[in-house]
């Protein structure tokens, strides 16, 4: 009772080769680029970025010449795993649709590690993402942060080291959709009074369970002062909303409309928690300010609209509008497709804004599918860019990456190199082995 | 479309609606990609709304003329499969008229472009991506119903009255045979009895109409429009993915004696010889790569690669109606995963207006056709590259969309 609870154990344990890779543009994410650059890497940490050819002593070295090297890409917003291929009603694991309420619930459980799906992501150039709930309930569950990393049989085993917690929420037409039809939520004000009943009583869930910490640790100090405490009832619903008050998971909201997110910060606002990326948020860009000054990332398409009426505004230019208003932009795909090319929809965005006279650039643009989606998980010190002691998460790709003609060549994650484009195949999935067509000879 | 390049000393003070009228328009020293010939720098003119000239050394005599130097000239793009027109908001069934609500699956006589609204907010943002034409299709039944290639320019349908009737649309595939109780040999059945019912009919019209012939399978309304299937008159539109479904439509076409165009055809790569052989055209998706039912097992990127190469005539969708913009991002890709970039332009031009049944007036920069023309500042498949001006029959639509709008509106 007095002991500490295991913490999660880092990135430090991974072997991996000491690897060097030369002659090419080294875009680092940071700001800047080198061209030509080298990166060196060695046992799942970057060693030495820098300019001209770097030193090769032992390395395994990777010829780079005419080629870019980017920070792996991050999603901030997948539901590989949770919805994964094929997407039968037997797969369907994204949506705890029993109540709109379901912050007990964490998409780890739900994540298939054979989605087939993860390796046309890494195919992609991307090394680590957040996959999340779905957006039917108000409070979907707890969201996972993971890398990508083949031969997994435990999701689990896709952890990112150290990440912190994720808390999916939604607002507007999606719980309304999916509950109005039977009981609450049938409109959009129902949603908020949903919601803060809910935080109300994390509240006193949480002073409860503030004081009851208190006592175990002053009787910890003296065990034999008087009897242990009784075991508290945990619940885990309330556990996790009392983690957000309590300030130590990042909240990931659903969330279209300007005026909704607006409401959603009122909210924050009255049971002290952070918001830390608003997801989708076609209209982010109406209140870009806004989003500066709350510190707000903003998770977004490049150019999804119209599907439904509260994604009616969408503009290409959104995300170099909020880069301007010195807010942060992410590209998400929340699509196994789109996952496969977030550089090419962030450079939709950044020409977009180019075309408008906003000014933005292809560091910018990087920064959008890197070091601004690697902030919304949390792990913005662990990865997202090529810095010296961050996990060695590298992408070398065939071309300037901000070409639609550019593939990702080669991808390493934690200085383990997970996608060959010149090798055989050999299918990540159980689900593509031994079926027709045959698999190795078959480049998705 | 931003800036408009016009070097006419006469058209200083440019108007929108100045190539609204029947004088001569030529694009000069642009790098012109004709399609149905291989590329050069060279000269386009058109009038009246016809393309008059295409070449090296053509006589300008009196035109307006658009200094192309460093742009690139295509005829304008054409999205096969959407539901431009028919469809505003998905999720909201009321804007959205696809497809009948009915319990019978066959929807032959049913012309989804009839309700097709000209001012639909997804057609001047089609427009920004060089869209000039599409293909409105119906969906939903076994027999979905009758596509119809509409133009995104004033007049949707320049020629006819009402709708053109490019295809007939039929579904072959677990979910259309999900509309007959659930089993694909349902659906081979239904096929075949319509048909039979379809030639009862024919063979004596007279019979039908004087109460003196056995209950048909087909509704009246229907029974014309299957009747100019079978005469070869309307070609059939089939959504298929599978091998064994692409077989069996072969089949069906071939004892029927209508002509087929693929739509989906993930797998069609492993049957290209018998598609090459069939001279079935293949509408693919151009990221169509995931297992997404056992019916896309054989899914991948390189499909439409592979379909060329085979000889299989490749035609490049995007089923996101609201997205119609982004075609040609779909050709880039193909390129991206083998398709050559001369193929890639043609399966969104010239093969996509073959399957839309307006091949011979629309698809290539050929003298006598529509000017539906796109000029761009580069390659149009990159990212890098914008729109600098659209015609569609030589008309430039009135510029700017909703969402340039919105920009302004919050710039």
């Amino acid at each position: 009772m007095c002991t500490q609870s295991p913490s999660v154990a880092d990135a430090a344990s991974v072997e991996s080769p000491r690897t060097l890779i030369r002659g090419g543009t080294v875009m680092t994410a940071t700001g800047e680029t080198f061209a030509p650059g080298y990166v060196l890497f060695e046992d799942g940490r970057i060693v030495e970025v820098g300019s001209g050819d770097g030193p090769d002593d032992g390395a395994v070295v990777v010829d780079a010449t005419g080629r870019w090297v980017t920070p792996g890409l991050i999603d901030s917003h997948s539901h590989l795993g949770v919805y994964p291929a094929p997407g039968y009603a037997a797969h369907s694991d994204g949506n705890e649709a029993s109540a709109p309420l379901t912050p007990q619930v964490q998409a780890v459980h739900s994540v298939w590690p054979q989605d087939p799906g993860f390796e046309r992501a890494i195919a992609g150039g991307v090394t680590s993402m957040l996959v999340l709930p779905g957006s039917a309930n108000i409070i979907g569950g707890q969201g996972f942060t993971l890398k990508l990393h083949r031969g997994v049989l435990a999701a689990e085993d896709m952890r990112f080291p150290g990440a912190p917690t994720t808390l999916k929420m939604a607002c507007g037409e999606n719980p309304k959709r999916v509950y109005g039809d039977s009981g609450a939520p049938q409109t959009r004000m129902g949603e908020v009074s949903i919601l803060r009943q809910a935080f109300f009583s994390a509240q006193e869930y949480l002073a409860q369970r503030s004081e009851w910490n208190e006592g175990r640790e002053s009787w910890c100090e003296n065990p034999a002062a008087g009897e242990a405490p009784d075991p508290r009832s945990v619940n885990l619903a309330m556990e996790t909303l009392a983690d957000v008050i309590a300030g130590d998971t990042l909240v990931q909201i659903h969330c279209y409309r300007a005026d909704e997110m607006l409401v959603q910060m009122q909210i924050a606002e009255e049971f002290g928690y952070r918001i830390r990326s608003f997801h989708h948020a076609v209209e982010a860009y109406k209140i870009r300010d806004a989003l500066a000054g709350s510190e707000i990332s903003v998770s977004t398409w490049a150019d999804w609209w119209g599907f439904k009426l509260e994604a009616f505004d969408s503009i290409v230019e959104a995300a170099s509008l909020i880069h301007e208003a010195g807010a942060r932009p992410v590209i998400h795909s929340d699509s196994a497709i789109g996952i496969q090319r977030l550089n090419q929809e962030a450079a939709k965005a950044m020409f977009a804004g180019q075309l408008a006279g906003i000014d933005v650039d292809e560091e910018d643009a990087l920064r959008w599918i890197t070091v601004n989606p690697a902030w919304t998980l949390g792990v913005e010190n662990q990865t997202g860019a090529l810095i010296p002691g961050y996990m060695a998460d590298v992408v070398v790709w065939s071309a300037n990456p901000f070409s639609i003609y550019t593939s990702a060549d080669l991808v390493w994650v934690d200085g383990l190199l997970e996608y060959d484009r010149s090798a055989p195949r050999v299918p990540w999935s159980d689900f593509e082995t031994g079926l027709w067509p045959a698999a190795g000879e078959v480049q998705p | 479309m931003k800036n408009t390049l016009l070097c006419s000393a006469l058209l200083l003070g440019f108007a929108a609606s100045a190539y609204a009228q029947n004088s001569p328009v030529c694009v000069v020293e642009a790098t012109l990609h004709p399609v149905d010939q291989p590329s050069f720098v060279g000269t386009v003119c058109w009038q009246g709304g016809i393309i008059t000239d295409v070449g090296t050394s053509i006589s300008m005599r009196g035109a307006t003329l658009i200094d192309g130097q460093g742009l690139v000239v295509t005829p304008g793009l054409i999205a096969v499969g959407t539901g431009i027109g028919v469809v505003e908001i998905e999720l909201e069934a009321s804007t959205v008229d696809l497809s009948v609500e009915t319990t019978d699956p066959v929807r032959a006589a049913f012309r989804v472009a009839d309700g097709y609204n000209p001012h639909s907010s997804l057609i001047p943002i089609a427009r920004s991506g060089g869209v000039t034409s599409s293909l409105v299709l119906p969906t939903g039944g076994t027999i979905a119903g009758l596509g119809s290639w509409v133009s995104l320019g004033e007049d949707p349908w320049p020629v006819t009255e009402s709708p053109p009737d490019s295809a007939l649309v039929f579904g072959y595939d677990s979910a259309t045979a999900d509309a007959v109780g659930g089993a694909r040999g349902e659906l081979m059945l239904r096929f075949r009895s319509l048909f039979a019912d379809v030639q009862a009919w024919m063979a004596n019209e007279s019979a039908y109409e004087t109460a003196q012939m056995r209950e048909l399978s087909v509704e009246y309304v229907d029974l014309p429009v299957l009747q100019r299937l079978l005469q070869g008159e309307l070609p059939a539109w089939v959504r298929a993915n599978q091998v064994s479904d692409m077989r069996a439509v072969l089949r069906l076409a071939a004892e029927h004696g209508f002509s087929v165009t693929i739509e989906g055809g993930s797998e069609a790569w492993a049957m290209a010889d018998e598609l090459a052989q069939a001279q079935v055209s293949v509408v693919v998706q151009a990221m169509d790569n995931l297992p997404w039912t056992f019916e896309h097992l054989g899914a991948r990127s390189d499909n439409a690669a592979l379909l060329h190469a085979a000889g299989v005539p490749a035609v490049i969708a995007v089923t996101d109606s609201h997205n119609a913009r982004t075609l040609r991002y779909h050709a880039g890709n193909a390129v991206r995963a083998g398709l050559p970039w001369d193929a890639a332009l043609a399966a969104i031009t010239q093969n996509a207006a073959d399957v839309s049944g307006v091949g011979d007036s629309v698809g290539t920069l050929t003298v006598g056709k529509r000017a539906d023309i796109a000029i761009w500042t580069g390659d149009p498949f990159e990212f890098s590259t914008a729109l600098q001006n659209l015609f569609i029959a030589g008309v430039e639509p009135p510029p700017g969309d909703r969402q340039d709008a919105l920009l302004e509106r919050y710039r």
